[in-house]
């Protein structure tokens, strides 16, 4: 656990974000959101294509800089912080289509991961994504960009685990996988969640995202309009209409 | 007996293009460095490159070359590479400067603005340059005296071996810095994706201000093996071959670095050719039949690829 993080209330949660608002190219993408992520949770955001979901990730992590209202991160305020810095304090995203750097090996790719820690925890961790996506240990001299989807999705999760985080993003990892390496990658989310990483998943496979979530949040339109537990929300019939972009406020 | 004079006098053609080339190399680099990470022809790396042989100029006689010249004696080696130093150190500097005040606050504005914006600085530094090193050609100091060797017939100076050798130098050193450190890892990873890399913990304004500070650098050297080769300097100097190491740049593929390497020799080469087998009226022209081929046949350049689909 790094410091800054032992620092800050050890009893807030990993994620509080408060009437968040972010206006992208005069339109209001995300219209007052609040969310949490308590320590060690694993939450998903749900939501059809267009609802603020990416949007939402990007501004907590400060790659969208138009926005209102609190952003609270291990309970430290995070909404005026670049997002070198948040890096830096334990947030790592793993951004929607997962830009790999197509033109650098699989091992600069993770090398750069540890870019904010170059101590000496940089070779467990190397060794433990290693563990984790065997796949990428077999492809450590091979370009990124010549990777597979899968592969290309298991290295931007493994790159983002090589900055150490506390807190981990993750924006659409299924996006363009077939089914059985989906089911591979939600796996390997559970089992990051077990090592105490606390994950917000962004995803429009529903299903499977409340399989893996322990809460969920529901956006239309950029607002929360349904949350709870997961398991609870697996069979609401609410969840359908949301994505059918019905008014689904009780 | 016709046959080895026409050898020699190739070979010797041939090694008067690649130290002139190995200036523009070096000039190059800094288009190259800098397109390659904002997608911004940096209009004003000429300048940089003409301050940088000024800034040498002065310094070498703040070092009081003027005496050891009147006296007959050398002038110390030390003193040659201190002053490339502060030249590439002063322009470094500029080329911050150049982006923190000048491109930072259009970097996200539309294409056209930051072009502009580039256009008005070089016109600016151009100016300034007139105002404060004053209009007039200046005779460039000794700050290496010339030697000259010969070999059967072929003459090589140490003038053009150490612009080979300081060219070289600088850029097996870029190399390995971008390859092997943070530094550089940094740069190519802002020149691949820059919201990508701020998600990597890399603070990315930094990273641009070091590619400018290191491309000015890299301009100031070849300013001053310029002033060296070239005996005298102006603060026109930059637009010209300012411009034909921005050809260079794209003929072995913009954003490529040993793209910019090999365009800088092929230019050299190809204006010391037409020069000596054509006409030297031909000599500037030549480099813009060479931009028009390269964009007709090759536009990607050289060494340039195709710019790669993102997954």
């Amino acid at each position: 656990m790094s410091s800054a993080v032992a620092a800050a209330s050890s009893t807030a949660p990993a994620l509080e974000v408060r009437d968040l608002e972010v206006t992208y190219g005069g339109i209001r993408a995300v219209k007052g959101l609040s969310l949490e992520v308590g320590r060690g949770e694993i939450v998903t955001l749900i939501g059809a294509n267009g609802a603020g979901k990416t949007t939402t990730l990007k501004s907590i992590v400060g790659l969208v800089p138009q926005r209102k209202g609190t952003i609270r991160i291990f309970g430290k305020d995070a909404r005026a912080d670049p997002t070198h810095d948040l890096v830096a304090r334990g947030v790592a995203l793993v951004p929607e289509g997962r830009a790999i750097f197509g033109a650098m090996t699989v091992r600069e790719n993770l090398e750069l991961g540890s870019f904010r820690r170059r101590d000496e925890g940089r070779e467990a961790r190397f060794a433990r994504v290693i563990e984790l996506f065997p796949r990428l240990g077999e492809r450590l001299a091979q370009d990124g960009g010549t990777l597979s989807g899968g592969e290309q999705q298991m290295l931007a999760i493994a790159r983002a685990l090589m900055s150490g985080p506390e807190l981990l993003l993750l924006d659409e990892p299924s996006l363009g996988l077939a089914p059985k390496l989906v089911r591979q990658i939600f796996d390997s989310i559970i089992e990051i969640a077990a090592t105490g990483i606390t994950i917000l998943l962004v995803e429009q496979n529903t299903r499977l995202a409340l399989e893996t979530a322990n809460r969920a949040y529901v956006l239309v339109t950029g607002e929360v309009v349904l949350s709870g537990l997961a398991s609870e929300l697996r069979d609401d019939p609410r969840i359908r209409a949301a994505y059918l972009g019905d008014d689904v406020r009780v | 007996m016709k046959v080895g004079a026409s050898v020699t006098e190739l070979v010797q053609q041939l090694l008067n293009g690649l130290s002139l080339g190995s200036i523009y190399a070096l000039i190059a680099l800094g288009y190259t460095m800098v397109y390659g990470i904002l997608r911004l022809i940096n209009f004003a790396h000429g300048e940089v490159f003409m301050v940088g042989a000024y800034v040498g100029l002065y310094v070498a006689q703040w070092f009081g070359i003027g005496g050891y010249e009147a006296r007959g004696e050398s002038f110390p080696l030390v003193y040659a590479v201190l002053i490339l130093c502060a030249a590439m150190a002063a322009a470094a500097l500029l080329g911050a400067a150049i982006e923190l005040f000048a491109y930072r606050p259009v970097r996200s504005a539309q294409r056209l603005t930051p072009l502009i914006t580039a256009i008005g600085v070089s016109l600016f530094l151009q100016n300034l340059a007139m105002l404060v090193f004053g209009p007039n050609p200046r005779a460039y100091p000794p700050i290496v005296r010339e030697l000259r060797y010969e070999f059967g017939g072929i003459i090589l100076t140490n003038i053009k071996l150490a612009i080979f050798g300081v060219a070289l130098a600088l850029t097996l050193g870029l190399h390995l810095m971008v390859q092997k450190t943070w530094t550089g890892r940094a740069m190519r990873a802002v020149s691949i994706n820059l919201d990508a890399a701020k998600l990597m913990g890399i603070d990315t304004n930094r990273t641009i201000r070091q590619t400018f500070a290191i491309g000015s650098a890299l301009a100031a050297a070849g300013g001053i093996l310029f002033g060296l080769d070239q005996i005298t300097i102006t603060p026109q100097m930059g637009v010209l071959t300012g411009l034909k190491a921005f050809v260079a740049a794209v003929l072995g593929g913009i954003g490529n670095i040993p793209g910019a390497v090999l365009g800088g020799l092929l230019i050299g080469l190809a204006e010391q050719l037409t020069a000596g087998y054509l006409s030297p009226d031909y000599r500037d022209a030549i480099t813009f039949v060479i931009l028009i081929g390269i964009l007709l046949l090759k536009p990607e350049g050289l060494l340039g690829v195709v710019k790669q689909e993102k997954v």
